[in-house]
């Protein structure tokens, strides 16, 4: 397994592009967290074109009509609404710390779930391309890091040689300290093992440490934000992770999917609210943070025929926090007539998200334009930084 | 024959061995499984006519607004389901065909149907009953048709209300099609993501299944073609032929899906899917070539016969090897244990039914929620994270408390190793501080955490 050194050393050409960060510290207290829409979210429910003239006439029951209709509210700007359920978002909007990008996708453009949330989390140019995920190579660059996965597993976002940690609440009784060490001498000599039982003692300290809320497991969205709840005093703390992952599925609305209620609008609810929690777990650190959602890639502009929709390509994305120039919506809108949509069906890309997530990182992390070209999402030369994302650190 | 033959074929074929196992399997190991091909078990399940049925009566109940019986409708099916997937965890733990039940579990996940969606809620044991038990030791064809005609599935990935928009339903109400289980067919059951479909394919075949539904409501009733809980209804079906992977498909009917089906059971692609993903659940994450050479051939020259299958996996030289490459999931680990300590017999201290399933959801693998039509991943990188870790250290030292002194933990380990114990485990059981704690480490050793 490379350490960080043996990893620059490895990639040769890196090395002299590597430039190191602007003052670490400053970085050390930025908060970049990535949630991952697992399931593909409609994003024309999520972000709204109401004033799109093929809006309401391709989507019919599914469409959103309440800001046509006349409900301020949720309404951003003459054409965009956000779904009535996201009101924190559109609080943050309000208070310029929400951008909203129309019509985001990644590489990938075909329609498997599987496949489109692989490449979406290498960071390459194709499915299974790259062994390791991007937010590891990204920890692999800064000075000094920590990465956390809030959950059970660790995504392949975050998998690589850098050693995340992951964190979950539980219902089981804490084991004495102990076993722990025990373990660890039995794992010596096994460097998966012992890198694992390393990585979850740094939590599991930290977590002894707080006084962590351990109302357990349920499933769906109460325990995204049960979880949130837990996992945003671990970010919070000065010598938290900088790099976080969060996940939620249960956006693949084949049918039934609804529209300012019903199965989505539920799903869109909770996402607002976790986040909304998360926000309010963070405290002072909401200042350094960007909070991003993204999805592996949109649904079909037509409802099918059976009140849902199925696999599309492009979707929307949302970044929000105190560190973001929000207020704004980003990215050109490709239009709902039928010749403009991407084969006659899909939402038409008109972002590459890694354009999005390089303005972050190189924003809040320094990370160099090479850097982010070739080693974060090797092969995205052409994939410009989106520049302006940020706000200057302070 | 040595003990640790024995031991590959308890541990990564069958499910952990139980006191006693490894001295019965090991005069021929090899032997032992290949008698268990063809050894299929019926469980007792809630039949899945009985869950439409109960489904159906709840809508009822709630569009009558009676309130009360909706209530207990709905938590009979809860409860239908805690014992049906206690059911099956029991029988893991206990079965004395630990490989046949190995072969469910992985099929089980192969054609997943996941219960956090609430049409599938309480349908897990009967898909795995009516579809899986009976037709993992027949040709795949029987087991992708049971699978696909199955209401668990229809519901899971929305085939039941697809509708032509040119039968007669369609054209009436205005419904369409779904290619929800179209696709996924394509993807996940059969040829795989790189098998050379097109989107005109996965849409030419979402209409030849058109009409594929369930044997519940008024349609199917009035119109269906019932065969068990599947109905086909003429109705939604989408008229004429249909073009899919280059054949034109000119049936009527429910015979033009089978067809398909048929074809798609047979295609090489599917082979190289099927025999690649039971290297890498038997072998390694990364199984091979030559060892999916020869399974895939196998099911090729075999017209998809499993039990030929495994047959030639179990002759494969790559399988004997006694490096454990493979990480246990939570669900293999958890009954390992529970099997090597015979604890479900222990009625003194017995688990109840829904602490089996919740210790599978604490460690991260609830019982047929996957939350996702792809199943549980089959690599060690979903099953690694320090979190996952932890929770198996906890759930490990939960029951250790429990069993306290009544286990000695040499015998736990020679139950799981017999003489072939590595010397580094013996010296830290030896060294624990109370038996309790040397359960924890014989558990959580890596020899333990690994196939």
């Amino acid at each position: 397994m490379l350490n960080r050194r043996q990893f620059l050393k490895a990639s040769g050409a890196a090395l002299s592009l590597y430039h190191l960060p602007l003052g670490a510290e400053t970085h050390l207290q930025q908060r970049f967290i990535w949630v991952i829409l697992r399931g593909a979210m409609d994003g024309v429910s999520a972000l709204v074109p109401y004033a799109d003239a093929n809006y309401e006439k391709l989507r019919g029951n599914l469409a959103i009509t309440s800001p046509a209709g006349g409900n301020a509210s949720n309404k951003l700007d003459g054409f965009f609404a956000l779904h009535p359920e996201l009101t924190a978002f559109a609080d943050w909007y309000q208070q310029d710390q929400l951008i909203a990008f129309p019509a985001v996708a990644s590489a990938y453009r075909d329609r498997s779930h599987f496949d489109g949330q692989n490449l979406m989390e290498n960071g390459g140019t194709r499915p299974y391309g790259q062994k390791d995920g991007w937010l590891n190579r990204s920890l692999q660059l800064m000075s000094s890091g920590r990465g956390l996965a809030v959950g059970n597993s660790v995504p392949t976002v975050m998998q690589g040689d850098f050693e995340v940690e992951s964190w979950s609440p539980s219902i089981l009784a804490q084991p004495d300290d102990d076993i722990y060490a025990r373990l660890g001498d039995l794992y010596s000599g096994d460097d998966l093992l012992a890198s694992k039982l390393d990585s979850l003692m740094r939590t599991r300290e930290e977590v002894m440490s707080m006084d962590m809320e351990m109302s357990g497991r349920s499933n769906g969205l109460q325990a995204f934000s049960q979880m949130i709840n837990a996992a945003s005093k671990l970010l919070a703390a000065d010598n938290g992770p900088q790099i976080a992952t969060l996940e939620l599925g249960g956006w693949d609305t084949h049918s039934a999917q609804g529209a300012e209620t019903g199965r989505l609008a539920n799903q869109l609810r909770g996402l607002n609210n976790g986040l909304a929690t998360l926000k309010e777990g963070l405290g002072d650190k909401w200042t350094n943070t960007s909070l991003v959602v993204m999805t592996e890639f949109g649904r079909t502009m037509h409802a099918n025929g059976t009140g849902g929709t199925d696999h599309g390509t492009a979707s929307a994305a949302f970044v929000a926090g105190g560190a973001v120039k929000g207020g704004r919506i980003v990215g050109d809108w490709p239009g709902l007539a039928e010749s403009d949509l991407y084969e006659g069906r899909d939402l038409r890309p008109t972002l590459d998200n890694r354009s999005i997530l390089k303005g972050l990182l190189a924003g809040q992390f320094g990370l160099s334009e090479a850097q982010l070209a070739e080693i974060v999402f090797p092969g995205s030369g052409e994939v410009g930084i989106l520049e302006g994302l940020v706000n200057d650190l302070v | 024959m040595t003990i640790s033959k024995a031991i590959v074929a308890t541990h990564r074929f069958g499910l952990g061995p139980r006191p006693g196992d490894l001295d019965f399997v090991k005069s021929d190991p090899q032997a032992w499984l290949l008698n268990q091909i063809g050894q299929k078990s019926s469980i007792a399940f809630l039949a899945s006519a009985e869950v439409l049925n109960r489904q159906a009566q709840n809508r009822q109940a709630r569009q009558n607004q009676d309130e009360e019986l909706s209530q207990r409708l709905t938590r009979q099916l809860a409860l239908a389901h805690i014992s049906d997937a206690a059911t099956r965890i029991r029988h893991s733990i206990t079965t004395d065909t630990p490989f046949a039940e190995r072969l469910v579990h992985f099929w089980s996940n192969h054609f997943a149907i996941s219960a956090d969606k609430a049409a599938v809620s309480g349908i897990g044991g009967s898909f795995e009953g009516e579809a899986i038990r009976p037709n993992i030791f027949a040709r795949f064809e029987d087991l992708l048709m049971a699978s696909t005609k199955h209401p668990g599935m229809l519901l899971y990935l929305d085939n039941a209300q697809s509708t032509g928009p040119n039968s007669r339903g369609g054209s009436r109400s205005g419904r369409g099609l779904n290619e929800n289980l179209a696709r996924e067919i394509l993807e996940l059951h059969t040829l795989g993501v790189n098998g050379g479909y097109s989107q005109e394919d996965v849409t030419n075949f979402a209409k030849v299944i058109t009409g594929w539904s369930v044997a519940t409501g008024p349609a199917a009733e009035r119109f269906g073609e019932i065969e068990g809980s599947f109905a086909y209804l003429e109705l939604a079906h989408e008229p004429g032929d249909h073009r899919v992977l280059g054949r034109n498909y000119r049936q009527s009917g429910i015979a033009q899906g089978e067809a398909v089906l048929k074809d798609l059971a047979a295609h090489p692609k599917t082979a190289e899917h099927i025999a690649t993903k039971l290297a890498r659940h038997f072998i390694s994450d990364d199984p091979p070539p030559s060892a999916v050479a020869a399974i895939s051939k196998s099911f090729l020259d075999s017209g998809g016969d499993l039990s030929t299958v495994y047959k030639t996996l179990l002759h494969l030289d790559e399988v004997w090897d006694e490096e454990r490459l493979k990480y246990r999931a939570p669900n293999e680990w958890m009954v390992s244990i529970l099997r090597a300590v015979a604890y479900i017999d222990n009625q003194s201290t017995g688990i109840r039914d829904n602490q089996l399933i919740t210790s599978l959801a604490t460690l991260g693998q609830p019982l047929w929620r996957p939350g996702s039509p792809a199943g549980w991943p089959d690599t060690a990188d979903r099953w690694t994270s320090p979190d996952s870790l932890g929770k198996r250290i906890e759930w490990a030292d939960t029951l250790a408390q429990k069993i306290g002194t009544n286990l000695p933990a040499t015998e736990m380990l020679n139950t799981l190793y017999g003489t072939e114990v590595n010397p580094e485990l013996v010296m830290a059981v030896s060294r624990a501080e109370t038996n309790a704690q040397a359960l924890v480490l014989v558990a959580m050793a890596p020899d333990a955490l690994r196939r």
